[in-house]
């Protein structure tokens, strides 16, 4: 029973020194920064009508409506942040956005992007790990 | 490298000030969840995004596309040295290898 009160006490200073980001709030991170990437798409939707035609009116009004949805998502993120963690896993919009390319437009990717990409998560990766 | 460059140069630089107006805000506590968002920080930090998204229109006018998200990513280094600057923030080895990769990945994906 006292070992395990030392345990504890032990993990607690552990906790508060290291202060690791958890894998449960990046993944809340990566989802506002997902519907980020969903403005974009919604941007490429408006693009294929004409200007000022209902089809467009709607697909840009959806792009405004999301970044509308963002920028109060953001604002709490970066409360929970560091500033330039949370910044740094913007770029995974890279992935995101190559994601959507291919599921809602059926673009053709390269093996840069794909490159590119695995590059980019390295680098997210590290950055969510610094201590 | 013509003033366009310079122009869209200076619409990342904007828009990671804008940030720094987004993260003041954050860290102050408020009455009420409407203060969260409409207080001066708050206002002039979007206002200051959309100046940032003005300035790429004018800025693409001379520089070619797959250069945009090139030069726009310089933004992430800006984001660091500034949460430095104004909010203490440690600049560690692993951060600046984590953004140069972060770099070298966008530039590698547009190439």
């Amino acid at each position: 029973m006292h070992s395990g009160q030392v345990k504890k006490r032990y993990w607690r200073s552990y906790k508060m020194e290291k202060k690791r980001i958890s894998l449960k709030s990046i993944i809340i991170l990566q989802l506002v920064i997902v519907i980020y990437t969903l403005s974009g798409v919604a941007a490429k939707g408006a693009a294929g009508y004409e200007m000022f035609s209902w089809q467009f009116i709607f697909f840009y009004g959806l792009e405004m409506a999301i970044l509308g949805v963002y920028a109060i998502l953001w604002q709490q993120m970066i409360k929970r942040f560091d500033l330039s963690v949370a910044y740094a896993n913007r770029s995974m919009a890279i992935l995101w956005s190559l994601v959507w390319a291919v599921v809602f437009f059926h673009e053709r990717i390269t093996i840069n992007n794909v490159l590119g990409v695995l590059i980019v998560l390295a680098g997210t990766v590290l950055v969510n790990t610094d201590e | 490298m013509n003033e366009y460059y310079l122009l869209l140069l200076g619409s990342v630089i904007v828009a990671s000030f804008s940030q720094i107006l987004l993260k003041k805000s954050a860290l102050k506590e408020y009455s009420s969840v409407w203060r969260e968002y409409l207080n001066p920080w708050v206002i002039i930090g979007y206002g200051m995004m959309v100046l940032s998204t003005l300035l790429t229109v004018f800025a693409y006018r001379g520089v070619d596309y797959k250069n945009g998200p090139v030069i726009d990513s310089v933004g992430f280094l800006l984001v660091m040295l500034w949460s430095r600057l104004f909010f203490g923030e440690k600049i560690t080895k692993r951060k600046v290898i984590g953004n140069l990769l972060i770099l070298t990945g966008i530039f590698i994906y547009y190439l």
